[in-house]
């Protein structure tokens, strides 16, 4: 499924972009770099999904170590990255790390190494290497570091729609907001540039739809750097103690200063589009939101004056408020949060979130940013209004998404739920969140709190001394390894009791398949040392560690069964160990093809509520339920979910 | 000119949604998509947008789309909500039984609506994951737009995107909807 490039020839349609309305004013606005390389003969065009164009930023900029932790959206800048290299045959080192706090320290050591280095990751993931980063700004770099944090408005993928330019502020990190897979490509040289003239690690934050968006893009050279790595050692900075600590950050508030003026006067990325309108409305608007406002504006043929910013942190504040000092009202249109908003230091012709203008949560949809524009240039009396929106008023139902056919996941949750279905329920980060369907994940946190919140919730009722109820955690193979562990040890040596199931299919199924601490193998197919799990659950203290193949649903449900009997008696954990490979990947080679009983089957839905399984439907009359063969992947498992025996062998 | 495919997930929404971008590049045009991944794609509701032309954004508005495709029956309001007057929305679907709203705002907006039972073809060409290509060779007969690449350039661009083990199967599919569409169109 993986082709995020499509080579083509789109001489013609740049040509066409250049005699087109809102385009040509951003070819003419933006430097003289971006100009040639668009307009140019020698450059090769292609379509690039945005996070393809980062990684391609990413090469051309010499980028020597890339380590990543996988998480949607933002998985393919680091798969993009290992496919040239293994292509071009690059000398690039690739991870995908253990964790992205792990991710973070391995490119960043690259990068005082002397190296340009990167690493990326998900919104969330950037919470996990927050220690590092807070830290890592202060002590600043030798080689260009470049962190892209990808940022999910919506949420589609996550659990949180923080703004990574909010926690870039507060880290005092400067932050670049690109708004088209062009300009992704071209932030994250730019990116390079910025981290080595001043020494100090800069974020790229794209959004979901930049990432998993695909335009044309144009694109140069390859730039190869191999420096040598070279650790000048200097323990005022590396080490620094606290003492050191307050002169870094005086040197890291000093260097903003240098940044933020260079991000005022020199930065072909900030441009305003249609100066000389005279209109009592101004925009600012940033990344994604930038491509939206404009696309509307210029579908509707009504021009408002733009101040496009790129550099959100730290924001150009000369440029931004010489903008709003010349309306009576600016809107500022950004996602997921304010970030440009809260920076401007007079606000009051500022209309956004803070005034209601803006929604606070959700993506900034085209019809969300329309009503947003509407608004505001009928409360300032624009003389060419937006019309109204007609929005369609029809009922839609979603389809909610489910475990694959086949996938082990399910019969684990049948086999859990079946054994004790008065338990409580944490589970974690992964595909099998998705057992909420079955009613067999009752908690899911952040990554590694399927086992923190069952060992807490084991203490708080262990406290009460009566009716404590099993307590059943899940959590994933790459999941237990990135944040399970310490979990686990910690539950362990303070006395916690509770089961736990960790769902072995030995792959981030997720975001698309890539390799766990148990695969022995990395993203460019080198084999490396692998570890069992068992063995890991051994080293924290756990003696009850039973593996099972969760499609032995009475097996499994007995053992569900023994374990909490252990717990019970002993007061320690017990972890089951439920191995089967991701369906989708390796799918089973023992096939048992079922089919249901018609006079058996009484319609009680019990196998379409706790089995779930997509090839099990209601017949047309829905009295009786039937077997989709074409989605069936003959795993077997339905027949022992059936209370009443009509699921047999075909 | 914009596209709104509409589909569950692992029913081909994404490669069809690559598919028409890179045949409208192929014909010189400025095209722009985005699509779904990540856990929306384990069986659920999915919806792309492509716009071809002068476009910075992917995303479409509702009410503004001028042809929708639709890989599910069940997904038809997702698609329709997307399309403007007078548009064309395709359906990969025998009969078609939509609620009562639905119905009444494709009859209002005057939206035509074309549905082939396209996965059902495919099958029998021994790809029940096709409906997708066959739908889009089908539909070239009956659009009267001006989005939709020409049947040469899509071709081309499935030879260009398909896995080798595919290509000739893809390519195929989408000619024989194309095929089919036309003997229809002759026979009315």
């Amino acid at each position: 499924m993986h082709h995020s490039e499509f080579i083509v020839n789109i001489a013609p349609s740049l040509i066409f972009l250049f005699f087109s309305g809102v385009f040509r004013h951003i070819i003419w606005t933006m430097n003289d770099r971006i100009k040639l390389q668009s307009l140019t003969a020698t450059t090769q065009h292609k379509i690039l999904m945005g996070n393809s164009a980062i990684a391609r930023g990413l090469i051309e900029s010499g980028c020597e170590v890339m380590t990543a932790y996988p998480g949607t959206p933002s998985t393919e800048i680091f798969e993009e990255v290992v496919r040239y290299k293994k292509e071009l045959g690059l000398n690039i080192y690739t991870e995908w790390s253990i964790n992205e706090k792990i991710a973070f320290d391995i490119a960043y050591a690259a990068a005082i190494a002397g190296k340009r280095s990167a690493v990326s990751m998900k919104q969330v993931g950037l919470n996990v290497a927050s220690d590092s980063l807070m830290s890592a700004v202060y002590t600043g770099t030798v080689g260009g570091f470049v962190v892209i944090s990808c940022d999910d408005p919506g949420p589609h993928s996550s659990q949180t729609e923080q703004d990574t330019r909010l926690f870039s502020i507060f880290a005092k990190i400067p932050v670049l907001d690109p708004s088209t897979p062009q300009e992704a490509l071209e932030l994250t040289k730019y990116a390079y540039e910025i981290s080595e003239r001043y020494n100090i690690p800069v974020i790229v934050r794209p959004v979901t739809r930049l990432c998993h968006g695909s335009a044309p893009v144009s694109i140069s050279e390859l730039a190869i750097t191999n420096r040598e790595a070279k650790f000048k050692k200097d323990p005022a900075r590396w080490a620094a103690t606290p003492s050191f600590r307050l002169k870094l950050h005086k040197e890291l508030e000093d260097k903003l200063i240098k940044i933020r003026e260079e991000f005022n006067s020199n930065c072909n990325f900030n441009f305003i589009i249609n100066e000389n309108i005279k209109l009592p409305l101004g925009i600012i608007c940033s990344g994604v939101a930038y491509a939206t406002v404009s696309d509307i504006l210029n579908e509707a043929d009504t021009p408002l004056p733009i101040l496009k910013i790129a550099t959100v942190h730290p924001l150009p504040l000369k440029l931004v408020e010489d903008f709003t000092c010349k309306f009576s009202k600016v809107l500022v249109v950004e996602e997921p949060d304010r970030a440009i908003e809260i920076q401007i230091r007079d606000r009051r012709n500022v209309l956004g979130r803070e005034t209601g203008h803006i929604p606070s949560a959700g993506e900034l949809l085209p019809e969300v940013v329309y009503e947003s524009l509407r608004r505001a240039a009928e409360e300032t009396k624009c003389e060419k209004l937006l019309p109204q929106q007609q929005l369609p008023e029809l009922s839609i139902d979603f389809v909610r998404p489910t475990l694959c056919p086949g996938c082990g996941h399910r019969a684990s949750f049948f086999s859990i739920r079946k054994a004790k279905a008065n338990g409580i329920f944490p589970s974690d980060i992964g595909c099998y969140t998705l057992g909420i369907n079955m009613k067999s994940v009752d908690t899911v946190l952040d990554m590694g709190a399927g086992i923190t919140i069952a060992d807490g919730l084991a203490k708080a009722y262990a406290k009460d001394n009566s009716n404590i109820p099993p307590i059943i955690a899940t959590i994933g193979d790459s999941t237990f390894f990135h944040a399970g562990i310490p979990g686990l040890l910690n539950a362990h040596v303070t006395g916690s009791a509770f089961v736990l199931v960790i769902l072995d299919n030995s792959i981030v199924a997720m975001t698309g398949f890539q390799p766990t601490a148990e695969s022995g193998r990395q993203a460019d197919g080198r084999e490396v040392p692998k570890v069992s799990i068992e063995s890991v659950v051994r080293a924290c203290g756990i003696e009850f560690v039973e593996e099972i193949d969760p499609y032995k649903i009475n097996d499994f449900v007995e053992l569900v069964k023994k374990a909490h009997n252990h717990v019970k008696l002993n007061s320690k954990i017990a972890v089951i160990v439920a191995r089967r490979p991701c369906a989708l990947l390796e799918p089973s080679t023992e096939r048992l093809r079922v089919k249901v009983i018609g006079e058996k089957c009484n319609g009680c839905e019990y196998c379409l509520k706790y089995c779930e399984c997509p090839a099990l439907k209601f017949n047309s009359s829905g009295d009786k339920v039937f077997v989709e063969d074409s989605l069936c992947t003959e795993c077997g498992v339905c027949i022992d979910c059936c209370p009443l025996e009509a699921i047999v062998e075909a | 000119m914009k596209i709104v495919i509409t589909g569950t997930g692992g029913q081909g929404v994404v490669f069809l949604t690559r598919l028409i971008t890179t045949a409208s590049s192929l014909e010189g045009k400025h095209a722009v998509s985005t699509e779904t991944h990540g856990m929306a794609q384990r069986g659920a509701s999915i919806i792309s947008f492509i716009k071809i032309g002068n476009y910075l954004s992917p995303l479409i508005r509702r009410t503004t789309a001028s042809c929708a495709f639709c890989l599910k029956e069940s997904e038809s309001a997702h698609a329709t909500a997307y399309l403007m007057p007078g548009s064309q929305l395709f359906l990969d679907s025998e009969k078609t039984s939509f609620k009562e709203d639905l119905t009444t705002y494709i009859t209002k907006n005057k939206i035509s609506m074309t549905s082939i039972s396209a996965t059902d073809k495919a099958k029998e060409l021994g790809n029940p994951r096709g409906g997708n290509l066959f739908l889009l060779g089908f539909a070239l007969t009956r659009y009267t737009g001006h989005a939709l690449p020409s049947l040469d350039s899509l071709c081309a661009a499935a030879n260009t995107l398909s896995p080798a083990k595919f290509r000739d199967l893809n390519v195929q599919l989408i000619k024989l909807g194309y095929e089919t569409g036309s003997r229809l169109n002759g026979e009315r």
